[in-house]
């Protein structure tokens, strides 16, 4: 009679995941059970070893490889020859459509005017404020939406040695300040268009939000913007609504800061304006 | 419309950063740089053409990766016929029993051409899961497939480039004995 062990059944049970452990895609027991099991099986903890070096020298091979500066200029040849200006004919169809919009927009604006119009009483931020803002945007949305990071959970120990020991206290801080709901998954060095960013993903189930650090290149949000500033313990705070994400940004002597989500404006700022004070004092430190 | 300059400027903006690793994935998936080139541009100009159905804030990267693998597969149909998924498992059957050790010391010549003897349908999903680190769910949105079947080639698209790798191992004159690992 052949006899197979328990151990053996339980090798071959762990090694049927060792693929889904390697995308990250187990779930949370799952992952606990397949650690354990390796940490006592020598077998499993090198076919393990062996699967994740396999992965990471493909990966290494294949991100070498970069693509050649003719393609990208071929692509922009591409996107503004097709961006070129509508032909004349074409215009005629384009007044008609402006005056049913104007006409549309008149409707609108009787509408609701018996409402009462609407109180501006925030100002739109200025252009320069915006593209500051876009900074901590484009971090955001290339690293934990784009590259989704978002859907990753770093050990403390992996976000300290991704940020060094100069940022490393900074994730305990943040996930004190930051609301009870969330939680820190993500802490790491990154880049994006060659600005380096130290960059803390915080998440709430679908509700992803990061706090993007970046050293400033002699930008600063102006005077100007100040006035319009909202603060938050002495720290003004800069706002505005960009591609569908709310950015908050605030600044020290030489850092750029940005709380960035999908969640409404009060929300951010509310997020932001907890997070600031202690971020601002913590950056101050390091600037000396 | 109207706004065409400032949107060809939002596009750029929002697309070009990609460029890198969708012509990575490319050159990896049809094996020739040159043919990978002229893909990326047409869905490059693809991705632009439907950009207004582009929605800000969600991941701009999946979008043009599936336009990507549209374009590929459109490209295949026109010039090739895929060895059948029902063949290569046959195949597979008889290979993935045994595990050859990998090499300790490998090029990245080595992997790359160990990678490219995997069939495409292999390739793409570890491509996907393995360098650009998509989830299931995002590799299997890209390809158009369930996610079990992301799930079955990436094991076997694994296993296969080990088995590439453990043959430049004995090639070498590694040891690769009789142990089985029975994954």
């Amino acid at each position: 009679m052949k006899v197979i062990g328990f151990e053996q059944n339980q090798c071959k049970k762990i090694r049927s995941y060792l693929d889904s452990y390697l995308s990250n895609e187990l779930m949370v027991e799952t992952n606990h059970e397949v650690l354990k099991h390796v940490d006592g099986c020598q077998g499993c903890a090198d076919a393990l070893a062996s699967r994740a070096r396999v992965k990471q020298v493909l990966r290494q091979a294949v991100m070498q490889d970069e693509a050649p500066s003719d393609l990208r200029y071929r692509i922009q040849k591409d996107i503004r020859k097709s961006a070129a200006p509508v032909r004349w004919g074409q215009w005629a169809l384009i007044a008609a459509a402006a005056v049913v919009l104007m006409v549309g927009a008149i409707g609108v604006v009787r509408f609701t005017g018996s409402r009462g119009a609407q109180p501006r009483n925030e100002r739109a931020a200025s252009a320069q404020t915006t593209e500051l803002l876009t900074i901590g945007m484009n971090d955001h949305s290339f690293c934990a939406i784009d590259h989704n990071l978002a859907s990753r959970r770093f050990t403390r120990e992996e976000m300290s040695q991704k940020m060094g020991p100069e940022f490393g206290g900074l994730v305990d801080l943040v996930e004190q300040k930051a609301p009870g709901e969330y939680e820190v998954v993500v802490g790491h060095r990154c880049q994006f268009a060659g600005r380096p960013f130290v960059h803390l993903i915080l998440r709430n189930q679908e509700t992803v939000i990061s706090l993007a650090i970046t050293k400033k290149n002699g930008e600063s949000f102006t005077a100007d913007a100040e006035r319009n500033a909202l603060q938050a313990s002495g720290v003004s705070l800069y706002d505005s609504r960009i591609n569908n994400f709310e950015v908050t940004g605030f600044e020290t002597r030489d850092f750029l800061a940005f709380v960035v989500s999908n969640l409404p404006k009060e929300e951010n700022v509310r997020i932001a304006s907890n997070l600031a004070p202690g971020v601002r004092d913590f950056l101050t430190k390091l600037e000396g | 419309m109207f706004g065409h300059k400032h949107e060809a400027g939002d596009f750029e903006a929002a697309a070009m950063p990609h460029l890198n690793d969708l012509f990575r994935t490319a050159t990896r998936v049809i094996g020739d740089r040159s043919e990978a080139e002229d893909l990326v541009q047409e869905a490059y100009l693809q991705a632009w053409k439907s950009f207004h159905r582009f929605e800000p804030g969600t991941n701009c990267r999946a979008w043009l990766f599936k336009i990507l693998f549209h374009v590929i597969q459109h490209h295949r149909r026109k010039w090739y016929t895929l060895r059948s998924a029902k063949e290569s498992d046959e195949i597979l059957m008889e290979t993935l029993a045994y595990e050859p050790p990998v090499p300790e010391h490998l090029s990245d010549e080595d992997v790359l051409a160990a990678f490219e003897k995997i069939p495409t349908q292999y390739r793409e999903v570890v491509v996907l899961a393995d360098v650009q680190e998509f989830s299931y769910k995002e590799v299997a949105a890209t390809l158009g497939v369930p996610v079990g079947t992301v799930m079955s080639r990436l094991s076997r698209g694994r296993a296969l480039l080990r088995n590439e790798l453990g043959g430049l191992a004995a090639g070498y004159g590694i040891d690769t004995g009789e142990k089985r690992t029975g994954a």
